[in-house]
């Protein structure tokens, strides 16, 4: 095999992997930007999200159908968060008050999920089975699907945003607040959506990322520093920035053990952002 | 400016979580197995009250006492599945020895009381718990732990009181915890999963004879003197190792290190003693690898069968551990004792691994006809070196280990051999280990 | 009364910024609130659009009481704002602002309407419709959040100094599109440092003093009220 193909098999999983981390940052970047709160148990919906994928298909629902149906109720699960938990209230200070529900968050729906489901790694049906050839070399076909969907939700979240009345306005309040309000926007819908759209894609990520690799309760952590490492990079609220950052991190994940080691790829998010932050404080694409 | 603000906090978690967990995975460690599900939270229910019961040797000199041991393992945290496991066996064990009417040692009859304490999977939390169940408890052997550092902290307390400690972990020869001759009271009645080794090999130069070049997939947990061990083997089979790649522990994406294994054209994939060779071979065949996957780790072929799925990647793939389809009689009984008491949880493989330790070490006791000195059973076990010497549930067994560990004080059984071909698990047979 | 504010007491993290001020509005009318920085003027805006909540006093629109209330529900009523920092989107379209505007009109082809509407008053927006928000001068941005405004439909627009830092053209400019709204129909409640300007547009006037209104009248007699020229007019 020639180090061609390695390069190709090396970039096609750092693609996916990377595809997860946008689906991760998208959510937590359109949450934090909207609400102006830190969801610390966004890992935790993804996780979740797989595991009512899991359940589903324990259930006889097909894969798609179940992940579908995961993202719907991982969606109202966001809905109900915002309304019973972070909903701003009076005499409440929003960003250390989300730090902290959102960390007992993590650990109430963690432990839950060991209670129900157990320690033990469970895994979905796969995506599908087997490789295909790109230039002689074998890619499997699962990260291609993972990435096709990953891209399919980005580019339906963009439509949505750039194209609906609720997806502007969403836009509109996560880039001036008060001037928001002024235009008759309602604070609390718009944190609701951005709760519900930001959780179905948790659950697609957890969903695809249960597929592609397993399921376990402590799962949800690895993709969490992830996004915020991303949100970091790309810049807080610019999904250009989420994309752009995500992708960075997926290749460093699937090149950097190939060609150097894996002890090199988990530094190398550590030495990104430190970087970036050192010369380009507001993130490669964000905004004063 | 709020966003402004929470944007810094959000950096200065990022950098504090990386640093954490870069520290945190230099120093993970390995643990015994993985298996079916299970829908259980952590127990920590103490052993069977027990106090005198009928006697069945009735011994008419002895009396009926009491033979304590406490057990640490962690009970709550990641690892509690483990702990799980391990203590029901034991219970088990208990209550098949008491029931029984005890056993009997020397000129005594003893009933068998476990105490067990959670070590939260800390070195902190085991020496806590061996200090009381040395100090307070005044037990007669203490076993258990799944960590080096826990196992480490609980090797100072036991030492120093004097009491024997019987190590509940399959961990590699020349690792700072492992039994050798400066820990005198320390002794491991649990098998090695890279024993396996030549057991494999042979199979797979019968069943394979063109395959020859190996691809090894090792966790880097300090596998070094392993991999030594099996090249040696490899090489003395007429077959080449190929290809080496190393991945830390906690690695969820097994793509990358077998892209690279793949890519030297190996006809065998050999992935290493951990819990995650189901993982490896969904990925090696995903990147269309259609050799012959060797797991040389503790998952069954039924876990494999379950988590890999498609019948195109489940051929091929060789397995050595508890085969919980093809069971002894001894092992069903264990198991079906277990699906009695907890009928709701699946059957954790671990539990027969865990079974064999107290009885092995009640075998020692039985010979050196006495529960007391813990120096002599320890002589008295690096004497049982012959097969047959100890009887576990998959069959006679014996103490060996000089050759690895410089002291006989590692228990020795017959291993398993399953083949998965199309999804179906083929059991070949008990395979005795062999010394090389 | 249209617009009536009774006895309106404001703070700000327990100071008193707003001293009990009432002042009213019919329909038709510019009305000026003038006064020095500081005065409390804008606090007195942001309280009418519900941005604020009074510590005392009644605020009524339209035979409703409407202090407390919501942003979202008096944006509803008609009662629009555009504030001070103009209240854009910086890094949406011209285009994408004014389609923001026009969120609570829930009829698609009514607001494509209204926004080519609003277009053709503002000739420079519609050249630079695909352009970011941020990207437009001073003028550009100021004539953009009154464009954005009016695509709320607003029968009362409540204008936060609308001349802040822009050059004297752009002021002419400002001054003519707020006459040209007038007389289009909408009210217009005008709070401006630029005093002089604020009297020629507006028919009646408030001079507001650390969070009082110490002078009340038509703008023409305040032209030639001795203090008014004194304090505000610099003569």
């Amino acid at each position: 095999m020639s180090s061609l193909d390695l390069w190709l098999q090396a970039t096609v999983n750092g693609i996916a992997l990377g595809w997860l981390y946008v689906l991760m940052a998208l959510g937590l970047t359109l949450i934090l930007s909207i609400m102006g709160i830190l969801q610390l148990a966004h890992g935790e919906i993804y996780m979740l999200g797989a595991y009512a994928v899991h359940y589903l298909v324990g259930r006889g629902l097909g894969l798609y159908p179940a992940i579908a149906t995961s993202m719907f109720i991982m969606a109202v699960l966001g809905i109900i968060l915002e309304r019973g938990l972070f909903r701003p209230r009076s005499g409440r200070e929003v960003v250390l008050c989300s730090i902290v529900i959102s960390t007992g968050l993590t650990l109430i729906l963690t432990s839950a999920i060991v209670v129900i489901f157990g320690l033990y790694t469970k895994s979905l049906p796969l995506l599908a089975t087997g490789s295909v050839e790109i230039f002689g070399a074998a890619v499997p076909k699962d990260r291609i699907l993972a990435i096709g969907f990953s891209v399919l939700a980005l580019v339906l979240l963009y439509l949505f945003l750039k194209k609906t009345r609720l997806g502007l306005a969403m836009i509109a309040s996560a880039q001036n607040r008060e001037g928001s309000f002024l235009k008759g926007i309602n604070p609390n819908r718009m944190s609701m959506a951005a709760m519900a759209i930001g959780c179905a894609l948790a659950a697609l990520a957890g969903a695809l990322a249960g597929a592609i690799l397993q399921l376990q309760p402590y799962m949800g952590a690895l993709p969490m520093i992830k996004g915020l490492v991303i949100i970091v990079l790309g810049g807080l609220g610019s999904i250009p920035g989420a994309l752009i950052g995500g992708l960075i991190l997926g290749l460093i994940d699937g090149i950097v053990p190939v060609f150097f080691s894996p002890a090199v790829a988990s530094v190398g998010p550590l030495v990104v952002v430190i970087l970036v932050l050192l010369f380009r404080p507001k993130g490669l694409l964000g905004h004063d | 400016m709020r966003s402004k603000r929470v944007f810094l906090i959000c950096a200065v978690l990022v950098i504090g979580v990386l640093l954490f967990s870069l520290s945190a995975c230099a120093k993970e460690e390995t643990t015994t197995s993985s298996a079916p599900a299970t829908t259980a939270a952590p127990s920590t229910t103490a052993g069977p009250e027990t106090t005198a019961g009928p006697t069945t040797t009735g011994a008419p000199a002895g009396e009926v006492k009491t033979l304590k041991i406490g057990t640490i393992m962690p009970q709550t945290g990641p690892l509690a599945i483990l702990g799980l496991a391990f203590t029901r066996a034991w219970d088990l064990y208990a209550e098949d020895v008491n029931q029984a009417g005890g056993v009997k040692i020397g000129n005594d009859t003893y009933q068998i009381k476990f105490i067990h304490e959670d070590s939260k999977g800390s070195a902190e939390g085991a020496s806590t718990a061996a200090s009381k169940l040395v100090n307070q408890d005044k037990v007669d052997l203490v076993i258990g732990a799944i960590l080096e550092s826990e196992m480490a902290a609980i090797n100072q307390v036991t030492e120093a009181a004097g009491v024997l400690y019987a190590q509940a972990n399959a961990n590699i020869p020349g690792a700072p915890q492992d039994v050798s001759s400066d820990k005198p009271l320390q002794v491991r009645p649990f098998i090695n999963h890279d024993e396996t080794g030549p057991i494999d090999l042979d199979y797979i130069a019968k069943t394979y004879p063109e395959a020859k070049k190996i691809a090894l997939s090792v966790p880097d947990i300090g596998y070094e003197g392993m991999v030594e061990r099996l090249q040696a083997q490899v090489a003395a089979r007429g077959m080449q190792i190929v290809a080496q790649e190393k991945w830390p522990w906690g690695t969820t994406d097994f793509v990358p290190i077998m892209t690279k294994l793949n890519a030297a054209k190996p006809d065998i994939i050999w992935a290493m003693v951990s819990g995650q060779a189901n993982d490896q071979l969904k990925a090696a065949r995903q990147l269309g690898f259609k050799g012959v996957f060797v797991s040389n780790s503790p998952l069954g072929a039924d876990v494999f069968v379950v988590t890999v799925q498609d019948p195109a990647a489940l051929t091929d793939v060789i397995c050595n551990s508890v085969d919980v389809t093809h069971p002894t009689p001894e092992v069903k009984k264990l198991m079906d004792a277990w699906q009695a008491k907890w009928p709701n949880d699946p059957f954790i493989s671990d539990a027969v691994h865990a079974y064999d330790m107290p009885w092995v070490m009640v075998q020692v006791m039985q010979k050196a006809g006495a529960i007391g000195d813990a120096a002599t059973l320890v002589k008295t076990m690096e004497g049982m070196t012959n097969p047959g010497d100890i009887q576990t549930l998959h069959g006679p067994g014996y103490i060996g280990g000089a050759d690895r560990f410089g002291v006989n004080r590692v228990l020795y059984r017959p291993l398993p051999l399953s083949r998965i071909m199309n999804g179906q698990i083929e059991f070949i047979g008990f395979m005795e280990p062999v010394k090389e | 009364m249209w617009l009536e504010v009774r006895d309106l007491v404001v703070r700000y993290e327990g100071a008193e910024v707003v001293k009990g001020v009432s002042l009213h509005l019919e329909p038709g009318e510019i009305v000026t609130l003038i006064g020095s920085n500081g005065a409390g003027k804008s606090t007195i805006l942001r309280t009418l659009s519900g941005l604020k909540t009074p510590a005392a006093g009644e605020i009524w629109f339209e035979g409703v009481r409407i202090d407390g209330q919501r942003p979202q529900t008096i944006v509803k009523m008609g009662m629009v704002q555009v504030p001070q920092d103009r209240g854009l989107f910086p890094y949406m379209t011209v285009a994408e602002n004014l389609k923001v505007g026009a969120y609570l009109r829930k009829d698609r082809k009514a607001s494509a309407r209204d926004l080519a509407e609003v277009l053709s008053h503002f000739p420079r927006l519609k050249e630079r419709a695909r352009q970011q928000a941020s990207t437009l001068s001073g003028g550009e941005q100021q004539m953009l959040a009154i464009a954005t405004a009016l695509m709320c439909q607003p029968r009362l627009l409540l204008l936060d100094e609308p001349s802040m830092g822009l050059s004297p053209l752009m002021v002419g400019e400002i001054a003519k599109i707020i006459r040209e709204i007038h007389e289009a129909g909408t009210s217009v409640l005008l709070v401006e440092q630029n005093s002089r300007l604020a009297l020629k547009l507006a028919s009646r006037a408030y001079v507001l003093e650390t969070g009082k209104i110490v002078i009340e009248g038509s703008a023409e007699e305040l032209l030639h009220s001795e203090h008014v020229r004194k304090a505000y007019l610099g003569e």
